[in-house]
């Protein structure tokens, strides 16, 4: 099973953070991520009051957003998004016009690109000791 | 072999070796207590399931093994964990069993049930809820093994009430596989031959010697890194007991209330050796100012304390045992440190320890200085915290390895008299000497029937000063000399107390009667107590105060009292005003 935890500290503080995580006996491995520019998504549900006078409006920025509608009933359409955080803080934004009645979240997740020439391959991988 | 629950959990017991487990029975772990007779393990029945948890903790400690402690579900089990916390603090070696309500009840709020796996995820290395009876010898094996390896701590196993009885197939694992779980005891060579380096060539080196060179073992290396290489040695608290206090190089305790020659010699230094010790708060000072001028070489076997508290130049992560060996097969020459040593001596003479007061008032400083001479400095002595806790660290100067037992990291009061009766469980021929406030003592005295009932060999030093001491010296020193809710006096009579469990007590208020009463407790054939009466006002100096750096320490008391330069109105009402000859105003 892998984690993928968001801290925000100093440098000090995020390598106590892999230290004490290390400290729990299920933890087998550490990789501090922060540093590669590793891909981070997070997927939403957004649930939209839709009328037949926005639904339209509100497809185009589904459409734009790369998103998708998975529900649509007679006052509202939910929508799928996945995207880095930013993204989707942007498409919430452009929605609340229309009237949010529900938001959920995953948080993210994360990995670190492929090699690309001399580039490093595999995460930091922060060793036990350090 | 086909066993219940409750027989695997003692199997396990005895297959780890235990003889001692420290517990009280209840609803729910009726069936390991139904078999434990049935096996060789001596059962010490507390009178509260904290004594039980500090109790395995002073064996631990005592004894460098596992201590074993035991409580029923719900309200026993959480009344472990002030004693857990304790443990996990100081790096003691425990494994607490509990049981819980029957798996089909958990989470139902059934009759004494708790989440004691959730409420104790932090003040323990590990825990378990067996949920099956088949994971029942491996969790047992694991618990050992994290309790005892690494960097030790308390491990806690629940084990509902309806596992305990079903029965299944026993075989105990000779090994464990925990791929998360593998503590690095061997030094990395590059950072011994670093250090190596930074010792030959420092001038005004200094070793910090902690708890970790007891827990490996390695007060033997240590002696010989001091010795070849004419390095000073101090203690932290816990560190106590690691070096012969008498050695020429050593300079007793540093910190808040560490002598003062130690604190100027670790903040003067120009490399600091830290072996087997966190860089806790209480020992350090202001950390933005500890030790100024040195290289720091720090040796412990948790990555994690690396880098916590302040910069480590040179970590090494290892046991301490291995890693001093490896320091000291690199170690070559060695500058000429004599003019440093002769500095040393020199901070040693112009800031001594306060000597007792001459006036007929009891300090505890008399007390300790007679149970260390009586004792040849050799009692195993466990302390609680406070005032006391500080003047035995500076008065007691030990030299018997592993003789300091105290709760250093929590600071626990109540830890010391069921502490003692761990120690002395885990080593029943040495003198064992249980020193406690009047406040700690108060918290734990119901274990006094442990005392009695097994007819422990156990000396008791009460300092009774009818004050939270250290509290008291705080609002003294800190708070105007507004006193709230510190005075303990008029509160019970510790001689009928001691009585009520048939143990001889004496109370000594003059000085000049503490050798015999000292005498008087050693020739008793079991426990004894003695109740010293302290001097109310007495405060512990030499004192680095919080926020401020080693450098800084106050050597004596010399502070105006009082927010005004009067002397304040010191105590609550119906006490005589208290004055202290000797503090300039």
């Amino acid at each position: 099973m892998r984690l993928t935890i968001v801290v925000d500290g100093s440098r000090t503080a995020v390598e106590q953070v892999v230290k004490q995580l290390y400290k729990v006996v299920e933890v087998r491995k550490v990789s501090d991520l922060s540093e590669d520019q590793p891909v981070v998504r997070e997927l939403a549900l957004i649930k939209v009051t839709s009328k037949p006078t926005t639904r339209a409006e509100i497809m185009q920025l589904v459409d734009i957003y790369r998103a998708r509608i998975v529900d649509v009933a007679l006052g509202s359409v939910m929508i799928e998004v996945t995207g880095d955080p930013e993204k989707i803080d942007s498409l919430v934004g452009l929605l609340k016009g229309f009237g949010i009645k529900e938001l959920v979240r995953t948080g993210v997740v994360a990995m670190v690109r492929g090699s690309s020439g001399k580039e490093t391959a595999t995460p930091r991988e922060v060793p036990a000791w350090a | 072999m086909k066993l219940n629950g409750s027989q695997m959990v003692c199997e396990s017991l005895v297959a780890e070796g235990v003889r001692t487990v420290f517990g009280l029975p209840g609803g729910a772990i009726m069936p390991l207590y139904d078999v434990l007779p049935n096996y060789p393990i001596d059962h010490v029945l507390v009178r509260h399931e904290q004594g039980a948890a500090h109790m395995a903790d002073g064996y631990g400690r005592a004894s460098g093994d596992v201590g074993v402690c035991m409580a029923t579900s719900g309200p026993g089990a959480i009344n472990l964990v002030v004693g857990l916390a304790t443990a996990m603090m100081d790096s003691a070696p425990v494994v607490a069993i509990t049981a819980n309500v029957a798996t089909a009840a958990i989470g139902s709020d059934a009759f004494q049930e708790a989440d004691i796996t959730g409420i104790s995820i932090p003040v323990t290395k590990h825990n378990f809820l067996v949920r099956d009876i088949h994971d029942l010898p491996r969790v047992m094996k694991e618990a050992f093994h994290l309790a005892r390896t690494g960097r030790p701590g308390p491990v806690l196993v629940d084990v509902p009430k309806d596992v305990l009885q079903k029965e299944a197939e026993f075989a105990y694992p000779t090994r464990v596989s925990m791929p998360g779980y593998n503590p690095t005891t061997q030094p990395n060579m590059v950072q011994v031959r670093k250090a190596a380096r930074l010792i030959e060539d420092a001038h005004r080196p200094v070793i910090i010697a902690g708890h970790g060179v007891i827990i490996s073992r390695a007060w033997d290396e240590l002696l010989e890194l001091a010795n070849t290489t004419n390095i000073p040695v101090v203690n932290t608290l816990l560190g106590l007991s690691n070096f012969p206090a008498d050695h020429p190089l050593y300079l007793g305790m540093m910190g808040m209330h560490g002598t003062a020659y130690a604190c100027h010699a670790v903040d003067q230094a120009d490399l600091i050796i830290g072996v087997g010790i966190r860089f806790d708060d209480r020992a350090m000072g202001k950390y933005s100012a500890f030790a100024p001028h040195a290289k720091i070489i720090h040796m412990d076997i948790d990555p994690a304390e690396i880098g916590k508290n302040v910069r480590a130049d040179v970590p090494i992560v290892a046991d301490c045992k291995k890693a001093l060996r490896a320091v000291l097969e690199e170690i070559g020459e060695c500058v000429d440190r004599a003019p440093w040593i002769e500095h040393i001596d020199h901070l040693r003479q112009q800031f001594p320890i306060p000597e007792p007061p001459k006036d007929g008032r009891l300090s505890h400083r008399h007390v300790l200085r007679e149970l260390w001479r009586a004792t040849g400095g050799r009692a195993i002595v466990t302390t609680d915290v406070g005032q006391h806790q500080m003047f035995a660290a500076q008065e007691f100067g030990f030299l018997g390895t592993n003789t300091h037992i105290s709760s250093g990291g929590l600071g626990t009061m109540g830890y010391s008299l069921p502490a003692a009766i761990g120690v002395k469980y885990a080593r029943p021929d040495e003198t064992v000497w249980c020193c406690a406030g009047d406040g700690g003592f108060q918290m734990t005295s119901q274990e006094l029937a442990v005392v009695k009932k097994h007819r422990l060999d156990l000396k008791i030093a009460l300092f009774n000063n009818h004050y939270l001491g250290m509290v008291r010296q705080w609002q003294e020193l800190f708070y105007k000399g507004n006193y709230v809710e510190v005075d303990l006096s008029d509160s019970v009579d510790f001689l009928k107390l001691a009585d009520a469990y048939s143990i001889p007590a004496r109370q000594v208020e003059d000085p000049a009667g503490v050798a015999q009463a000292v005498k008087w407790a050693m020739d008793q054939p079991g426990p004894a107590l003695i109740e010293f009466l302290i001097d109310p006002a007495e405060n512990v100096f030499p004192m680095v105060v919080p926020g401020t750096a080693l450098a800084e320490v106050i050597p004596f008391e010399t502070h105006t009292r009082g927010d005004n330069g009067q002397q304040p109105v010191h105590v609550q009402s119906g006490h005589q005003p208290l004055s202290l000859p000797g503090l300039r105003h």
